[in-house]
C-alpha cells in the first residue's frame, strides 16, 4: 500500500491542508521543530489506526478550526484505490466506485494489522537509534534481535527473565521463602491447630455433669439452712421484743391520769397565735391603700385629649400607610414621561431600519412563524448541499485526471522496464516447472547416490571385518586337539595296586584293601574326566566348523550385496545424468556443485518471475488506465449533473422570496437578519405601549391622594394647600393623631388603677372582721374563760399526747418484731413464759451450725461458678470457626498462587518455543534481506549472520571472523539496526500488505560517510516501497537529490515537501 | 384444620465460607456468625407466623468441621422455638449422621430426632385432633448409598402426611449421590408433602399431590451459592392443599459479576464503573450485606492499565474502604483481571513475526488433539513442578485452558510493549 494523497481538515496546527498527489518512492518532509512534522506523522497513523487519546484528552485537537480529522487516499498493492476518511470517531472507507463503508482500515484493508505492529515494522524513529548509543552490549544484542523480530522495545531475554523472576517468587525446588511454600507451611500449621480444637464437645459434657452434682448438694444444704434460720429468727424476735413490752405498760397508766385535757383543740395554741399576727398585718395594709387612691385622683384632674383628631384616626393611619408609595410615585413620574418619549423615538427608528414603506399595520401582518424559518433553513441546506456536491465532484474529477495522467506515465515506465529486462531463460512456466522438478529429482538421486556410496563403503568395511573373522576361525580350526592324557590315571592305579599287594604281604588286610580301592577309584575317576574333556573339545570344534560355514555363507551374501549395490549405484548415476540433462545442467559431482546448480536454477526462476511480475504489472497498469479513463468520463458527467441541480435550487429560492415581497438577491443566511429586524420593531412598539400605560397610572394616583388629604384636614379643623400632595403633609397629619391617641390612653390607664385600689381596701377591712370572730370561737372550744386559762389547758393536753405516742411506738416495735398482728398474741405469751438465758444458749449453737453450712455452700457456689465460666468459655469459643475461616482463605490463596504459577510456566514455555521456531524459520529471510542493505551500507566489509540459540544477530567480516558487539562503534550498531528494520519491513511486506515506511530523522547520528551510504540504501528501498522521511535538516534535500541522480528516473524517485507552521508546500 | 409449618435443611452451622481470599477482622466475625443468624431467622419466621412445627431435613453441621459452638447454638435456637410452643423435627443427613452425633448435649423438650433404621412415624396433635403425621429417617452413617425412600411405610389414607428425608432425588450431579432415589420412589409412598434436604439450591420438584420440595440452605456458603437463600413457609389449608411461600433468611449474599472494559479508558472511569456495580449489588442485596467477586473482561486500552503494578490492588482497596463498617456492606473479595489487550489475536496470529508465531503456538496448543494433557505434560517438565503438583492435579481441564488464555495474555503484555 502507498499513500496517494492526503487532506487534513483539522488536526493540531493543521487546518485544511492537503497533498493532492503523493508520489511513489521517497517522500521527504522538511520542517523545523514545532512546525508540524510529528503531528503529520501522527495524523497518518491516526487515520489508519484511530486517533490516540491520553486519559480521555485529545492531544491533537484542531487549534485553527475544522473538523477533527481528515482523509488519506491509498493505493493497495493490487492496484485498488481507497479513500479513508476519519472525522472525530467516525471512519469511512470509500471505494473507487464511490461505495462508502464504515469500517476500520486495519480490519478491512490491512488484514488486522494494528498500530503497535505498524510501529514495530514500518516506522523507525531517531530515539530508537539514540537508545543504542547508551545501551550495554547485551542490551544491544537484545535490541537487534527484537528489531529483526518486530518486537520494538520488547525483549525476549528480558521477557524470559521477568517470567523466571515471577516463577521463582512463587516456587523453587529448594526454596523456603517462596510464596507457595510459605502458604503450604502456614496451611499445615492451621491443620494441626484444627485437630487440637475438635475435642471440646466431650469436655463440655463432663463439665456439665459435674456442675449438676454440685447444684444438687447445694439445694439440700439450703433446705436445712432455711429451717435453722427460722428457729434463730424466733429467738432473735423474743430478745428484740422485751424492751418495747416494758415501755408500753408504763405509759398506759400515766395517760389515764391526764384524761381531763382530752377535748382541747389539737392545734388550739398555734391557731390563737397565728390569728393575732394576721389581724395586725391587715390594719397596716389598709392604711397604705388609702394614700394610693388620693394620689391617682389628683393625676386624673390634670389630663387633656383632642377628640376630633382622634376620631379621624383610622383614615389618617390608612393614608400614612401609603407614604412610601407616594414617595415612589413622585420620584417615578418624571422618568416615566421621559421613557414614553424615548420609546416613541426607538419605535420610529426601527421602522426606518425596515424601510420607508413599513408602518405598524404592516409590522403586525408580517409572518415570523416557525414554518417560514424552517422553509428558509431548508433552502439554505439545499443550496449548501448543492454547492458542496459541486465542489466534491470537481475535486474528484481533478483527482481522477491526475490519476489518469499517473496511470499513463506508469504504463509507459512499466513497458520500458519490461523491455529493459534480459531475454527469458525459459520459454514458459511449464518449462521452468519441468526443470525445477527435474532438479528436485537430481537432488533426490544425488542424495540417494551419496547414501549408496556410503552404504558401499560400509559394506567394504564389513567385508574386510568379515574376512578377518573368517581367517581367525580357520586358524582356530587348524589347531590340534589337546585332550587330558590317559596314562597318569593308569600309572597311579597300578602303583596303588602294587602298594596294596605289598601291604597284603605284610598281612595288613585293611590298609591293603583301602589302598587298592582308592587306586581303582582314582583310575576310574581320571578316565571319566578324560572322557568328559574329550567330548567338550569335540563339541567346540563342531561349533567352530558350523560358525565357519555360516560366515562363509555370509561372505557370499556380502559379495552378492556389494555387487547389487554397485549395480544400483550405476543405475542411479544414469538416472541422475538423465534428470540433470532435463534440468539443463551437468550432473553434480559434489554437494557444493549440487548447491551451485540449485542457486543457478533459483536465479533462472528469479529472472523468470521478475519478467512475469513486470509483465503482470504492465497488464494491471493498462487495465487500471482504462478503468481510470472510464471513471473520468463518469466524473465529468456527474459534475455537469450536480451543477444543473444547484442552478434549479437557486431558481426555486428566488421564486419563494418574490412571492413574499423580498428581493430575490437575498441569501437564506441574510433572510434571518430581516426577520430579526421585524422582531426588534415589534418589541419597540410593545415597549412604547407599556410606558404610556404606566404614566397614566401615576398621574391618576396623585390626583386621588390630594382629594383624600383635603377631606381629612377639613374634618379635623386643619388647613391644607390645594397643590400637589407631599410626603411632609402626611407626616404632619400623622403627628397630630399620635399626640391625641397617647393622651387618651393615659387617661384610661389612671381610671382603671383608681378603681382597683378602692376595691382592695374594701376587701382588707372585711377580712379583719372575720379574724376577730375566729378568736372567740377558739376560747369557746377549749372551755377557757380568758387567754391565760386557755394557755394552761394547752400544756396538759400536750403531756397526754406524748404518753399515747410512746404506747403506740412500743406497740409498733412489737408488731415489727412479730411481723404480723396474728403472731403478736403468741409473742406476748412467749415473752411471759420464756427464760432469757436458755434462749441465748440455743441461739449461739444454732448460729455455729449455720455458719458451717454457709461455708460449704459458698465453696460449692464458687466451684459451680468456675464450672459455669468454663462452660461459658467453651460455648463462646469461636476459635474453631476462626481457624477454619483462615484455613479456607489460605487454601484459596494457595490455589490462586498455583494457577498463577501455571500460567507463568505456560507463558514461558510458549515464549521459549516461539524463540526456537522464530530463529529456525522466520529470522533467516529477514537477515537475508537486511544483509543486502547492510552490505551496501558497509561497502561489503561486513555481513549479518543470525546466531541461532543466542537470540541475537552477529557480524562477520570478509574472512568470516566474527566481530563481537562489544567492539562495535555506535555508528555500526545504528547501521545494523536500520538494516534490520528495513529487512523486516521488506520481508513482512512479502506476506502481508506492505505499508509506507516512516523514517523520523534516522540519519542524524550517522557520520557523513555512513549517512551517504544509508541514504543510498533508503533511496534504493523506496523504489519498491514508499518511504516517508521526516527531518528538520535541510541538507538531506541535497544529499537525496544528488544520490537520486544515480538511479534511473530520478525525478519520480524523490519528492520534497516543506512544512512551515502547519502549512505543507511542495518544492 | 389448617396449619402452618416451616421447612428448612442444610444449615451447615459454623461452616466456614469457602473461596474468600481476604476479609477484614470485623467482617470475618460477621461471616462466622452468618450461618447461626440465618437459622435464627428461620426460627423467628416460625414464631412470627405462629407455625405449628419446624422441620429440619438434615445437614445441621458440616461433619468434620462441627464445633461445640454450633451444637450449642442449634440447641439454644430449638429451645427458643420450644418456648413458643413450636415443636422441631430433625432428620440427619450425610454431613451429620447419627454415628457422629454428640449425644451428651441434652436437647430441649418439643424436639424430636428421627432414627436411622426405619422411617419413624410421629403425630402432631392439637385439641385432641391429629393435625398431621410425620415420617422421617436419618442417615445412620456418612456415605449412605441405600434408597431410604424404600424404608417409608406405604400410606393410603389418614391425616396430612409429611416425609422428612435427606436424599439426592433424581441424581443431581452437583451433589454427592447419597441416599439416592427417584421421584417415582417418593410418589409410591403416598405422602402429601416431602420435606427434602441435600440440594443447596431451592427446587420444587412437584407442587402438589404430593409436594416435593428442596428448600435450599438458609445461608449461601460459597461462590456457587449465589442469590437469595432461605426456607419455605408451608401452609396446609382445610382441604389439605399446600401453599408454599419462600422466605429469604440469608445474612450475607454472594454475587459474581463482570465488568467489560471496552469503553473504559482511564483509571477514574474504571473505578466509577466498579463503584456503580458495587452500588447495584448493594441495592439488590438490601438490607443485608454482600460478598462480591468482580471479573474484569473484554479487550481495550484499560487492559494495560490493569496490568500495571499495584493497580488492581489499589482498585480493590478503594472498593473495600469503609465497607467493613456498614451494615449493608458490599465486600469485594476479589477483582480478577481477565482483560485482554486490544489485539485481534485471530488476525494477529496470521502475521509472520515473533508475536504472530507466539499466538500461533498458543492456538496450536489449544486446538491440538488433547490440549489438557499437553498442558499437564508441559507443566510437569518444569523443575519446580513437584512443589505445586498437588494443586495442579486438582485443576480441571477447562481451568487449564483458561490458564493457557492467561499465559497468552501475559506473553502479549511482555512482547507487545509500547515504546
Amino acid at each position: 500500500m502507498r499513500l496517494n494523497s492526503l487532506f487534513i481538515d483539522g488536526f493540531g496546527v493543521y487546518h485544511r491542508q492537503g497533498i493532492p498527489r503523493l508520489p511513489e518512492g521517497l517522500v521527504l518532509f522538511l520542517g523545523g521543530n514545532e512546525d508540524g512534522k510529528t503531528t503529520l506523522m501522527e495524523f497518518i497513523r491516526g487515520v489508519l489506526f484511530g486517533f490516540r487519546r491520553k486519559d480521555d484528552e485529545n492531544p491533537y485537537q484542531p487549534l485553527r478550526g475544522g473538523n477533527h480529522g481528515g482523509r488519506l487516499q491509498v493505493v493497495m498493492a493490487d492496484g485498488r484505490i481507497f479513500t479513508i476518511q476519519r472525522l472525530e470517531k467516525t471512519v469511512t472507507i470509500l471505494g473507487e466506485d464511490g461505495a462508502a463503508e464504515k469500517a476500520e482500515p486495519s480490519a478491512r484493508l490491512l488484514q488486522g494489522l494494528d498500530r503497535l505492529t505498524f510501529e514495530h515494522v514500518f516506522a523507525v524513529g531517531l530515539e530508537e537509534l539514540q537508545g543504542l548509543g547508551v545501551l550495554g552490549f547485551r542490551d544491544v544484542k537484545d535490541r537487534l534481535f527484537s528489531a529483526s523480530a518486530g518486537l520494538g522495545s520488547a525483549s525476549v531475554p528480558r521477557a524470559l527473565a521477568s517470567l523466571d523472576k515471577a516463577l521463582d517468587a512463587l516456587a523453587t525446588v529448594r526454596g523456603r521463602t517462596q510464596k507457595i511454600l510459605l502458604l503450604k507451611k502456614e496451611l499445615k500449621e492451621k491443620s494441626q491447630q484444627l485437630k487440637a480444637l475438635k475435642g471440646e464437645a466431650r469436655l463440655y459434657a463432663d463439665t456439665t455433669r459435674r456442675r449438676e452434682r454440685l447444684e444438687e448438694e447445694n439445694r439440700r444444704l439450703q433446705q436445712e439452712a432455711r429451717a435453722l434460720r427460722k428457729r434463730l429468727r424466733r429467738l432473735e424476735q423474743l430478745a428484740q421484743a422485751r424492751e418495747p413490752w416494758t415501755i408500753r405498760n408504763r405509759n398506759l397508766s400515766r395517760a389515764q391520769e391526764l384524761e381531763f385535757a382530752r377535748n382541747f383543740p389539737p392545734d388550739g395554741l398555734a391557731r390563737w397565735e397565728e390569728l393575732g399576727r394576721v389581724l395586725e398585718g391587715l390594719a397596716q395594709e389598709s392604711a397604705l391603700k388609702e394614700g394610693e387612691a388620693a394620689e391617682l385622683r389628683e393625676q386624673l384632674a390634670g389630663l387633656l385629649v383632642d377628640e376630633r383628631v382622634w376620631a379621624q384616626g383610622k383614615s389618617i393611619l390608612r393614608l400614612y400607610g401609603e407614604k412610601e408609595k407616594l414617595a415612589s410615585v413622585l420620584e417615578e413620574l418624571p422618568g416615566a414621561a421621559a421613557g414614553v418619549r424615548q420609546a416613541e423615538e426607538t419605535f420610529r427608528r426601527r421602522l426606518r431600519e425596515l424601510g420607508p414603506d413599513w408602518d405598524a399595520r404592516r409590522l403586525e401582518e408580517a409572518d415570523l412563524s416557525v414554518a417560514v424559518r424552517q422553509a428558509v433553513q431548508e433552502y439554505g441546506r439545499r443550496l449548501d448541499a448543492a454547492l458542496r456536491q459541486e465542489h466534491d465532484a470537481a475535486a474528484r474529477l481533478m483527482a481522477l485526471s491526475e490519476a489518469a495522467a499517473d496511470a499513463a506515465a506508469e504504463a509507459r515506465r512499466a513497458g520500458e522496464a519490461l523491455a529493459a529486462l534480459p531475454p527469458a531463460p525459459v520459454s514458459d512456466a511449464q518449462e521452468l516447472r519441468a526443470r525445477e522438478e527435474a532438479f528436485r529429482q537430481v537432488r533426490v538421486l544425488f542424495q540417494e547416490g551419496q547414501v549408496l556410496q556410503a552404504d558401499a563403503r560400509a559394506l567394504d568395511k564389513e567385508q574386510a571385518d568379515h574376512r578377518q573373522r573368517l581367517g581367525s576361525l580357520q586358524k582356530r580350526l587348524l589347531l590340534p586337539d589337546r585332550f587330558i592324557p590317559w596314562w597318569p590315571g593308569l600309572t597311579l592305579a597300578v602303583f596303588g595296586l602294587a602298594l596294596a599287594g605289598l601291604r597284603l604281604t605284610r598281612l595288613d588286610y585293611l590298609e591293603a584293601g583301602i589302598t587298592a580301592a582308592m587306586s581303582v577309584a582314582f583310575g576310574a575317576l581320571w578316565l571319566l574326566a578324560r572322557r568328559r574333556n574329550r567330548q567338550d573339545q569335540l563339541q567346540k570344534r563342531a561349533e567352530l566348523e558350523e560358525e565357519l560355514n555360516r560366515e562363509e555363507a555370509r561372505s557370499e551374501a556380502l559379495a552378492q550385496e556389494r555387487q547389487d549395490l554397485v549395480a544400483t549405484l550405476a543405475a542411479t548415476r544414469e538416472r541422475l545424468a538423465d534428470h540433470a540433462r532435463r534440468a539443463g545442467c551437468a550432473p553434480p559431482a559434489t554437494a557444493q556443485e549440487l548447491e551451485n546448480r540449485a542457486a543457478a536454477l533459483a536465479g533462472v526462476r528469479e529472472e523468470w518471475e521478475a519478467r512475469q511480475r513486470a509483465q503482470d504489472l504492465v497488464d494491471r497498469i493498462v487495465l487500471k488506465r482504462n478503468e481510470v479513463s472510464r471513471r473520468l468520463d463518469r466524473g465529468e458527467a456527474e459534475l455537469a449533473e450536480v451543477r444543473r441541480e444547484a442552478a434549479a435550487v437557486q431558481e426555486e429560492w428566488g421564486s419563494w422570496l418574490s412571492a413574499r415581497g423580498f428581493a430575490p438577491t437575498v441569501r437564506p443566511e441574510g433572510f434571518e437578519t430581516v426577520l430579526t429586524l421585524v422582531e426588534a420593531a415589534r418589541s419597540a412598539l410593545n415597549t412604547l405601549e407599556e410606558r404610556r400605560l404606566r404614566h397614566q397610572q401615576l398621574t391618576a394616583y396623585l390626583d386621588g391622594m390630594r382629594r383624600r388629604l383635603q377631606e381629612i384636614a377639613q374634618a379635623c379643623g386643619l388647613s391644607f394647600p390645594a397643590a400637589t400632595p407631599a410626603v411632609a403633609d402626611l407626616e404632619a397629619l400623622h403627628h397630630s393623631y399620635t399626640a391625641a391617641d397617647a393622651a387618651r390612653q393615659r387617661r384610661e390607664h389612671l381610671e382603671r388603677a383608681l378603681a382597683a385600689v378602692e376595691q382592695e381596701n374594701a376587701r382588707l377591712q372585711k377580712q379583719q372582721a372575720v379574724k376577730e370572730q375566729a378568736r372567740q370561737q377558739l376560747l369557746e372550744q377549749a372551755g377557757a374563760t380568758d387567754e391565760e386559762d386557755f394557755r394552761q389547758r394547752a400544756g396538759a393536753y400536750r403531756q397526754w399526747r406524748e404518753c399515747l405516742q410512746k404506747v403506740e411506738a412500743a406497740e409498733t416495735a412489737l408488731l415489727t418484731v412479730a411481723a404480723q398482728a396474728d403472731a403478736l398474741a403468741a409473742l406476748a405469751e412467749d415473752l411471759a413464759a420464756a427464760d432469757p438465758l436458755a434462749l441465748e444458749e440455743e441461739r449461739e449453737s444454732g448460729e455455729r451450725r449455720l455458719q458451717e453450712m454457709t461455708a460449704a455452700m459458698d465453696d460449692n457456689h464458687q466451684e459451680i461458678g468456675r464450672l459455669t465460666e468454663r462452660l461459658k468459655d467453651l460455648a463462646g469459643k469461636e476459635e474453631l470457626g476462626e481457624v477454619l475461616l483462615e484455613e479456607r482463605c489460605l487454601r484459596e490463596e494457595l490455589a490462586r498462587a498455583a494457577r498463577r504459577w501455571a500460567a507463568l510456566a505456560l507463558c514461558r514455555h510458549l515464549v521459549e518455543e516461539t524463540r526456537r521456531l522464530y530463529e529456525r524459520e522466520r529470522q533467516p529471510p529477514v537477515i537475508q534481506e537486511a544483509d543486502a542493505f547492510f552490505r551496501t551500507m558497509t561497502g561489503g566489509r561486513y555481513h549479518l549472520v543470525a546466531a541461532v540459540g543466542e537470540s541475537t544477530i552477529r557480524l562477520e567480516d570478509d574472512t568470516l571472523g566474527a566481530k563481537g558487539e562489544i567492539t562495535w562503534s555506535a555508528g555500526l550498531a545504528d547501521q545494523v539496526y536500520l538494516s534490520l528494520r528495513l529487512g523486516l519491513a521488506r520481508e513482512f511486506g512479502r506476506h502481508a500488505e506492505p505499508l509506507p515506511v516512516i523514517l523520523d530523522d534516522v540519519l542524524v547520528k550517522f557520520d557523513p560517510r555512513r549517512r551517504q551510504e544509508a541514504a543510498r540504501v533508503i533511496l534504493d528501498f523506496s523504489r519498491q516501497q514508499q518511504v516517508l522521511f521526516f527531518s528538520c535538516h535541510e541538507e538531506y534535500r541535497f544529499i537525496f537529490s544528488e544520490l537520486a541522480r544515480q538511479f534511473p528516473e530520478p525525478s519520480s524517485l524523490l519528492t520534497v515537501f516543506t512544512i512551515t507552521d502547519g502549512v505543507i508546500a511542495r518544492l | 384444620m389448617s396449619f402452618t409449618f416451616v421447612h428448612t435443611a442444610d444449615l451447615h452451622l459454623d461452616s466456614p465460607f469457602v473461596g474468600l481470599a481476604t476479609v477484614s477482622p470485623e467482617l470475618a466475625r460477621l461471616l462466622r456468625n452468618a450461618t447461626f443468624q440465618a437459622f435464627d431467622r428461620v426460627v423467628d419466621l416460625a414464631i412470627e407466623e405462629r407455625a405449628r412445627f419446624l422441620l429440619v431435613a438434615g445437614d445441621v453441621y458440616d461433619g468434620a468441621d462441627r464445633s461445640l459452638r454450633a451444637q450449642l447454638r442449634f440447641r439454644d435456637s430449638l429451645a427458643r422455638a420450644a418456648d413458643h410452643g413450636i415443636a422441631s423435627y430433625v432428620a440427619h443427613g450425610n454431613h451429620d449422621p447419627l454415628s457422629g452425633w454428640e449425644a451428651d448435649l441434652t436437647m430441649p423438650g418439643l424436639v424430636h430426632r428421627f432414627g436411622g433404621k426405619e422411617a419413624e412415624a410421629v403425630e402432631v396433635r392439637e385439641g385432641g385432633e391429629t393435625l398431621a403425621r410425620l415420617y422421617g429417617i436419618s442417615h445412620a452413617v456418612r456415605e449412605l448409598k441405600d434408597n431410604l425412600a424404600d424404608r417409608f411405610p406405604r400410606v393410603a389414607s389418614g391425616p396430612f402426611a409429611i416425609g422428612v428425608l435427606h436424599a439426592n432425588v433424581g441424581g443431581n450431579p452437583d451433589h454427592d449421590n447419597y441416599a439416592p432415589c427417584t421421584p417415582a420412589d417418593l410418589l409410591a409412598v403416598g405422602l402429601d408433602y416431602w420435606a427434602l434436604g441435600h440440594v443447596h439450591t431451592r427446587q420444587v420438584l412437584k407442587e402438589r399431590a404430593p409436594a416435593i420440595v428442596y428448600p435450599g440452605n438458609p445461608q449461601g456458603l460459597n461462590w456457587r451459592e449465589q442469590g437469595a437463600r432461605g426456607c419455605y413457609l408451608v401452609r396446609v389449608d382445610d382441604g389439605g392443599e399446600v401453599h408454599l411461600t419462600f422466605a429469604a433468611t440469608d445474612v450475607v449474599r454472594w454475587w459474581r459479576r463482570q465488568v467489560d472494559i471496552r469503553e473504559l479508558n482511564t483509571h477514574d472511569t474504571l473505578l466509577e464503573a466498579l463503584q456503580t456495580l458495587r452500588e447495584e449489588v448493594r441495592r439488590d442485596s438490601e438490607p443485608r450485606g454482600a460478598l462480591l467477586q468482580i471479573r474484569l473482561t473484554g479487550r481495550g486500552a484499560a487492559h494495560r492499565l490493569c496490568r500495571r503494578e499495584g493497580i488492581i490492588r489499589d482498585l480493590l482497596q478503594a472498593l473495600q474502604d469503609g465497607e467493613a463498617d456498614r451494615s449493608d456492606f458490599v465486600w469485594v473479595d476479589r477483582l480478577e483481571d481477565a482483560t485482554r489487550p486490544p489485539v485481534d489475536t485471530a488476525q494477529r496470529r496470521t502475521f509472520r513475526d515473533f508475536l504472530g508465531d507466539f499466538l500461533k503456538a498458543a492456538a496450536e496448543l489449544r486446538t491440538g488433539p488433547d490440549p489438557a494433557a499437553a498442558l499437564r505434560r508441559i507443566l510437569a517438565e518444569q523443575p519446580a513442578f513437584k512443589v505445586v503438583a498437588e494443586e495442579i492435579a486438582e485443576l480441571t481441564d477447562d481451568k487449564l485452558l483458561v490458564l493457557l488464555d492467561d499465559a497468552e495474555t501475559q506473553g502479549l503484555d511482555l512482547l507487545a510493549e509500547e515504546e
